[in-house]
């Protein structure tokens, strides 16, 4: 049986991401913001990212670049937050 | 740009928008939720018609303990007189849902004894005018 490409990228944007994000965490952690929550968009594939306030932001961003890969999202809460993001952060990576 | 909603018997804020897709497109009623961080969330049963683009996806915790991990979608919507681009998130969920996401930059006014619900731009222009006379008055003197 064969696989959709799509589906097969799919299946490991999640593994293919977290790998990644731990070569850039220090890169995006600097790019915190005091007292607003951003949206990151990672590409494994293309080793890019980009932060944006909203999730279409950050789609915009990357269609404007012609990345057609899959983009895994994550959020970085801000500077000073004790936010449920927060501690979701540190619980998945 | 003013967008005006409803307010239900129990209270419960609603939004009608018009979604578009590769295959169709059409207007569907959205519950404002205030615990959801993402933009848009539709049922399966209501994204498979309407042909969406596959974005990505991804993960966060869910109230009562567990994690979600929804498949990120994107659609071109209209946003009161605007068309833009929102993402949307396609799970398991059997309303649609209307995120903080969306309503970033806006202002979100429900009247509760009224039942009375309008969305309408933050005033950012607004305040850049008002900073203007300050910086001339500055050169002036």
């Amino acid at each position: 049986m064969t696989i959709n490409p799509q589906e097969e990228e799919l299946q490991t944007l999640q593994e293919r991401a977290k790998e990644y994000y731990s070569t850039v965490k220090t890169d995006i952690e600097a790019q915190r913001q005091e007292n607003k929550t951003l949206i990151v968009g990672l590409d494994p594939k293309e080793k890019r990212y980009w932060i944006g306030e909203t999730e279409s932001e950050v789609v915009q961003k990357k269609e404007n670049e012609g990345n057609k890969n899959l983009i895994y999202f994550i959020k970085l809460s801000a500077k000073e937050s004790d936010s449920r993001e927060k501690l979701l952060m540190s619980s998945v990576w | 740009m003013v967008i005006s909603g409803i307010i239900d018997k129990h209270n419960r804020l609603w939004v009608r928008v018009r979604v578009a897709g590769y295959h169709a497109s059409k207007e569907i009623w959205f519950r404002i939720d205030t615990a959801f961080d993402g933009e848009l969330s539709i049922p399966v049963s209501l994204a498979v018609p309407l042909g969406l683009a596959l974005v990505g996806e991804s993960e966060y915790g869910i109230s009562g303990g567990g994690v979600n991990r929804p498949l990120k979608f994107t659609a071109s919507i209209q946003w009161g007189t605007k068309n833009r681009l929102s993402t949307v998130d396609v799970d398991q969920t059997a309303q649609p849902l209307l995120g903080l996401g969306l309503l970033n930059g806006y202002i979100l006014l429900a009247d509760f004894d009224k039942k009375t619900l309008v969305i309408k731009e933050a005033e950012n222009g607004q305040k850049e005018i008002e900073k203007q006379p300050e910086k001339e008055t500055e050169k002036k003197v």
